[in-house]
């Protein structure tokens, strides 16, 4: 008797969607449409929905029913001949006639298909960003080892630097003594370690110290205080980093095998600072600050700190210097220059040589 | 920089067509669909996007060792790969590529043959 009512649903033909007509206990397939028997093949007749469609469970089928419920599912099965089709089915309570009710299975592979492409580009776009994030952050930390903050603010924000000139600003310059004729030169590996663990250490009191070191040139050691970022107490500030760089190396010395001796130049002047380089960006200063902090250190003694006249006149109230007498710079001036008297500073244990 | 062939034909609009004709004609393709009878379409549209993308120089880096470690089980013989290879040429043509870019594409396709191949 069902058979005969199957019959009458032969209009089902004509559309595109898969069409079957079930008893409603059971879900016993009694009718298919054109479309689902191309999929499922005509053996479809006589056999339950669930054993037809992956993924159905009739007991679900059975409850949304029993509530008067559509009931929705969705999945993908490999038809007979073809791509895989991704459906929706959509079981309905209400009774075609006496004990049928309607399924009906939507091709939404299409649909999928471009759903699943859109997931995987998000996923792929959503990698890539992360992986840019990471790329960006190790930039910027590198670019943060060549410029100082403000620098690198205006580096990133406008794609380049201004050169700027500042009036008053302390530099101090360290180099190692007698460094080229130390055994320790020849074995590159301890060499940098040992010159990694110093300059680290002086960076974490230069920066400790409102200073900024602006390079190392070998063994040599560059800051300033008081540029790109002002700091009215610049001289003070870094003859104290000076003060502690200096009392660190001689800690150092007293537990390390390899002994190192520097002399430090301190002078408060004019300098620029400027990013140079096209390809091989480097933050560099230059000027007679600099020129003149150089010539400090070359007067010092080993694990002597020389400042200039012009830091001197600076720090003297609150740092106590010796005066060292007069010296000539280049420009025929003349010049007092000091040596500031480091508290607990011992005598190196050997002699060193001059440079 | 130069610009890539994924940016040159249009980016991810071309490209997302060009990879879901070649997914159908692949699954249609009496000789490939076998293949992948049992991936699912989630999982092979992702892998087909991401390895074509890469191939093209787009946002995604499928590296050669993934794409053999996806194939490895596969047994993808010569005369299958070959298929592909038609199928992806005809998939790049019916986008109204320039025949340039059609054969750069195919070129790097082909390519990755050792990586897929492996029956």
């Amino acid at each position: 008797m069902l058979t005969q009512q199957a019959d009458d649903f032969q209009g089902f033909d004509l559309l595109s969607l898969g069409v079957f007509a079930c008893d409603r206990e059971g879900l016993s397939i009694c009718f298919a449409n054109v479309r689902a028997k191309a999929w499922f093949g005509s053996g479809v007749i006589g056999r339950s929905l669930a054993s037809v469609i992956p993924g159905l469970v009739p007991t679900d089928a059975a409850q949304a029913l029993r509530e008067g419920r559509t009931f929705v599912h969705t999945g993908e099965f490999a038809p007979a001949r073809g791509r895989r089709v991704a459906f929706r089915l959509s079981i309905f309570p209400k009774l075609l006639c006496q004990n049928l009710i309607l399924a009906e299975l939507e091709d939404i592979t299409q649909l999928k298909e471009q759903e699943h492409l859109l997931d995987s580009y998000s996923r792929m776009v959503e990698r890539k960003t992360r992986e840019i994030q990471k790329e960006q952050e190790r930039t910027e930390k590198l670019l943060m080892n060549i410029f100082p903050y403000s620098v690198l603010q205006e580096f990133k924000e406008f794609g380049t630097t201004t050169p700027s000139f500042y009036d008053e600003v302390s530099v101090m310059f360290l180099d190692f003594v007698g460094f080229t004729r130390m055994p320790i030169s020849k074995q590159p590996k301890q060499l940098i370690s040992e010159l990694n663990e110093m300059f680290s250490t002086f960076d974490q009191i230069c920066e400790h110290h409102c200073c900024e070191r602006i390079k190392t040139i070998g063994d040599a050691y560059l800051a300033v205080s008081g540029m790109p970022t002002p700091n009215p107490d610049h001289a003070p500030d870094i003859t104290t980093a000076a003060i502690k760089i200096l009392r660190y190396l001689r800690r150092r010395n007293l537990n390390h095998s390899v002994q190192w001796t520097c002399r430090i130049g301190i002078h408060t002047g004019s300098v620029v600072g400027s990013v140079v380089g096209i390809r091989k960006y480097i933050y560099d200063v230059f000027g007679d600050g600099v020129n003149t902090a150089s010539r400090m250190q070359s007067l010092s003694e080993p694990m002597e700190i020389t400042v200039s006249e012009r830091t001197h006149g600076i720090i003297r109230n609150s740092i106590p210097c010796r005066c060292k007498g007069e010296v000539e710079l280049k420009s025929d001036e003349r010049m007092r220059i000091y040596a500031v008297e480091v508290a607990d500073c011992e005598t190196p244990r050997e002699p060193v040589p001059p440079p | 920089m130069s610009r890539s062939l994924y940016d040159k034909i249009g980016g991810f609009g071309t490209v997302s067509r060009i990879v879901l004709n070649f997914y159908g004609k692949v699954l249609d393709s009496a000789t490939l669909a076998r293949y992948f009878a049992a991936v699912d379409m989630e999982r092979l549209i992702d892998h087909q996007n991401l390895f074509i993308c890469s191939l093209l120089g787009g946002p995604s880096s499928f590296s050669d060792n993934e794409i053999k470690t996806v194939h490895r089980h596969a047994g993808i013989t010569d005369d299958a790969f070959d298929q592909a290879v038609l199928l992806f040429e005809q998939a790049l043509k019916e986008e109204a590529l320039d025949p340039g870019d059609v054969a750069s594409a195919v070129g790097l396709f082909e390519s990755k043959r050792s990586l897929v191949v492996c029956g």
